[in-house]
């Protein structure tokens, strides 16, 4: 029996404004709700939270959630509605997906090969950059093998990289997009070099390939935090 | 790092320690007053 594939689940939330202006023992009780509401929701292997605060003006804060399909999944995410928590957090984007094997690895097999995966095995990254894709209809004229080769193309320029992890789910039918791709990495430069250099290794036939990358959301895992009293 | 630090952090109950972080994490830590 094939091994189940996981259901990831991307929550960015957005800390209504006025929110900003309460006491301190007010937001401290709201974090202390967000935490129930995390823990009254669906339980899965992953539960991550990284910061977008500084990054984004749209979003403030990101769950990243991966399930077991046949297990309570993450499908319906963060249930912030009916939730007190409701009244202060609104979902800014949400993004459904799942693992699956990569159609176009063929017998080309390594350790822990991105494309295979049918789990989420998050590196721990300090930063994390996520976007929802959508290819444009001529990369799915292109013959199979052609499709192929660029791939594999795409996957040796990811080795140069070793340093930042992909991690790509489809969302084919479950949600707007076809995929959402997770770069983790602890230096965002890598992560930028990588993206120049696909975008610049892309063959004609697949040259913006791409109809649809954005919101491209960058968060990172806040370091120790130290408190501040206000 | 729990899920509540991300939020604390975005309700401004805490600030990331910028001294010890990396060139992004200083860059935003300055644009965000933290």
């Amino acid at each position: 029996m094939a091994e189940a594939r996981q259901v990831v689940k991307y929550t960015f939330l957005k800390v209504e404004a006025p929110v900003l202006s309460w006491p301190a023992e007010e937001r401290e009780a709201a974090v202390r709700e967000f935490t129930e509401l995390l823990e009254a929701g669906p339980t899965g292997e992953t539960l991550l939270a990284y910061s977008t605060v500084g990054l984004r003006g749209d979003c403030d804060v990101l769950i990243w959630q991966a399930a077991d399909n046949r297990r309570r999944h993450p499908a319906g995410g963060i249930a912030v509605a009916g939730h007190p928590a409701g009244a202060y957090l609104r979902v800014a984007h949400s993004f459904l997906a799942m693992m699956k094997p990569s159609p176009y690895l063929g017998r080309h097999k390594h350790p822990d090969q991105e494309g295979r995966r049918t789990r989420l095995k998050p590196a721990g990254g300090r930063y994390l950059f996520v976007y929802p894709m959508v290819k444009k209809r001529i990369w799915y004229r292109l013959p199979y093998e052609r499709r192929k080769a660029m791939m594999v193309e795409h996957f040796a320029i990811g080795h140069r990289y070793p340093q930042v992890k992909i991690n790509t789910a489809y969302s084919f039918g479950l949600d707007d997009q076809e995929f959402v791709v997770a770069f983790e990495c602890d230096q965002p430069a890598a992560f930028l070099d990588l993206v120049m250099e696909l975008g610049s290794r892309r063959r004609a036939a697949t040259r913006n390939a791409r109809r649809r990358s954005s919101p491209a959301c960058s968060c990172r895992r806040p370091m120790p935090c130290s408190s501040r009293s206000a | 790092m729990p899920p509540a630090d991300a939020l604390q952090l975005a309700l401004g109950l805490s600030a990331p320690e910028a001294a010890e972080a990396d060139d992004l994490q200083r860059q935003v830590s300055l644009i965000s007053g933290g």
